[in-house]
């Protein structure tokens, strides 16, 4: 517990909610407080929905009053990247555009899981423009701040969602990965994350980006609350097309089973070339825990990197068309211009970038037969100051925005399940390594995070706010 | 694609599409489309065989 945050771990509070030892409405309180008292210096949040996590509180609270088994994270605080649908609550997706849309009736499915989990939705949170974006830098609502180092970015497209968790907050959020937008923020935060299979969870109720490579995922602070969060998550959705349909595979039970007969194998070639020393002595320590002495290096990375990047372009690009058309000056600078050339793409090249990426996953699911778990860092580098425009690595200099996505972009491509553990170095900026599966085997990707819990080198470190 | 190439397409390209650009937005946007086509010169050669078709799938 850290309770000058306002929040223990989302475990510990459904605990402490079924013993009696609290209310639902006194933990939205405390949490509600440590918003108003902490998210000034960071500014995770774009809406605080008090009113709603009030009320869910005291039904919550009703339940337990009338002797009702309450739900797994009855009483638990969390939040939303503003592309979820909440009802009542315009869906901004870090935009301007969006406030002129009507707000939703519905909350979106994942909202609506949480809530029937007994969670307490406490408010949405900053992201990238339309997702476009690894910064959280946004021009309409302002810049996320690492809680670790309030003069560096949190990351993106989900900064807000890394943010708040690592700030204490909350002990849960929900964000979006198209090509590392959970992922990044996960490891400049220093949180636990997870990017599920493709079609593992339902989408429905989110402001999409790119169809073809959108997910949704949890952040936790403990893997334990991201195993519970994961599993609340999950479930059939025939209204999402993307949805596989696959019934509940719960990973909260069987985590703890051990890893010994897990093949892990470090990622190598592309993924080694695009380290700086703090995420490679990360993966060092991952890959020593895990035993993994092997080294795969899987074929053609950065050309399947350069495919997902035309992708997304062409894509979001036709998906704002309408809105470049007529509100161009309505968008944030950083998006705008990135959008309007995707928007140009000729459909031989995206065609061909689609091909290829079957070709790339018909090959790394062949790799699978091989090895369980795949290790990698997350981001080539720890949080960066805001503003920055440029990264130097392996002696090039490389624009930064783009290239903190170097190391997750070849895996969502074709839709691996990834956990985001947070390695943080003895002092200095946390950063974190992807533990990667076969489709539909996040339970080895948790095997594998609870091994390196286990061993002591993985944790979210808890920032030094109010120090 | 070279360069004048690369700026006949754009502009030829936001004609099709409807886009009517200020200079400002249009040197912009002629930086951004070239480093895509950067990106993709990467991929565009690569061979692949009639049966390498592409992901999705729909299902009626």
């Amino acid at each position: 517990m850290s309770a000058r945050f306002g929040t223990g771990s989302a475990i510990e509070i459904a605990a402490a909610l079924r013993d009696g030892a609290t209310s639902a409405v006194a933990i939205a309180e405390s949490a509600l407080g440590a918003i108003a008292r902490v998210d000034r210096q960071l500014n995770c949040f774009t809406a605080v929905t008090r009113e709603r996590a009030l009320a869910e509180a005291e039904a919550i609270d009703a339940r337990r009053a009338a002797g009702e088994a309450l739900p797994p994270l009855a009483g638990v605080p969390y939040a939303v990247k503003n592309l979820y649908d909440v009802a009542g609550l315009t869906t901004l997706a870090g935009s301007e555009i969006n406030r002129d849309l009507p707000s939703p009736a519905h909350d979106a499915a994942l909202v609506a899981r949480m809530h029937d989990a007994g969670a307490l939705l406490v408010g949405t949170l900053n992201m990238d423009e339309y997702a476009y974006g690894f910064t959280t830098e946004n021009a309409h609502y302002g810049t996320t701040r690492n809680p670790h180092d309030p003069s560096r970015i949190s990351g993106g497209s989900s900064g807000g969602s890394g943010a708040a968790v690592a700030a204490r907050l909350v002990p849960l959020a929900l964000g979006s990965d198209t090509n590392g937008s959970i992922r990044v923020p996960a490891s400049l935060n220093g949180v636990w994350g997870l990017k599920p299979t493709y079609g593992r969870l339902s989408r429905r109720g989110s402001f999409p980006f790119v169809a073809s490579l959108d997910h949704l995922g949890p952040f936790a602070a403990t893997l334990a609350d991201l195993a519970a969060c994961y599993d609340a998550l999950q479930g059939r959705d025939a209204a999402d097309a993307a949805c596989a349909q696959r019934p509940i595979e719960a990973v909260g039970r069987t985590m703890g089973e051990g890893f010994d007969e897990l093949r892990v194998a470090r990622l190598g070639g592309y993924f080694d070339e695009h380290l700086t020393e703090p995420a490679r002595v990360a993966v060092d320590c991952a890959c020593a825990v895990l035993g993994a002495t092997r080294t795969v290096i899987l074929p053609e990375v950065a050309k399947a990197r350069a495919t997902a990047f035309v992708i997304t372009a062409s894509e979001g690009g036709a998906l704002h068309l309408p809105n470049l058309r007529q509100r161009y000056g309505d968008f944030d600078p950083l998006t705008r211009d990135r959008l309007m050339a995707g928007a140009l793409i000729p459909a031989a090249w995206y065609l061909k970038a689609q091909r290829l990426r079957a070709w790339f996953r018909a090959r790394v699911l062949e790799m699978f037969r091989h090895v369980d778990v795949l290790i990698a860092a997350a981001t080539p580098c720890p949080a960066t100051p805001i503003g920055s425009e440029w990264l130097e690595l392996a002696g090039l200099r490389l624009p930064l925005r783009p290239s903190l996505g170097l190391l997750t972009q070849p895996l969502s491509l074709i839709g691996l399940p990834v956990l985001v553990a947070p390695v943080p170095p003895a002092s200095g900026l946390p950063i974190g390594v992807q533990l990667i599966a076969a489709p539909w085997r996040e339970d080895n990707c948790f095997r594998a995070a609870n091994a390196l819990l286990a061993a002591g080198v993985a944790r979210a470190p808890i920032p030094a706010l109010h120090a | 694609m070279d360069e004048v190439e690369l700026i006949e397409y754009v502009d030829a390209a936001c004609a099709a599409q409807g886009l009517t650009l200020s200079d400002r937005q249009r040197a912009s946007v002629i930086e951004q489309f070239g480093r895509i086509a950067q990106i993709a010169e990467a991929f565009l050669d690569f061979p692949l065989g009639p049966e390498d078709e592409q992901a999705p799938v729909f299902r009626p």
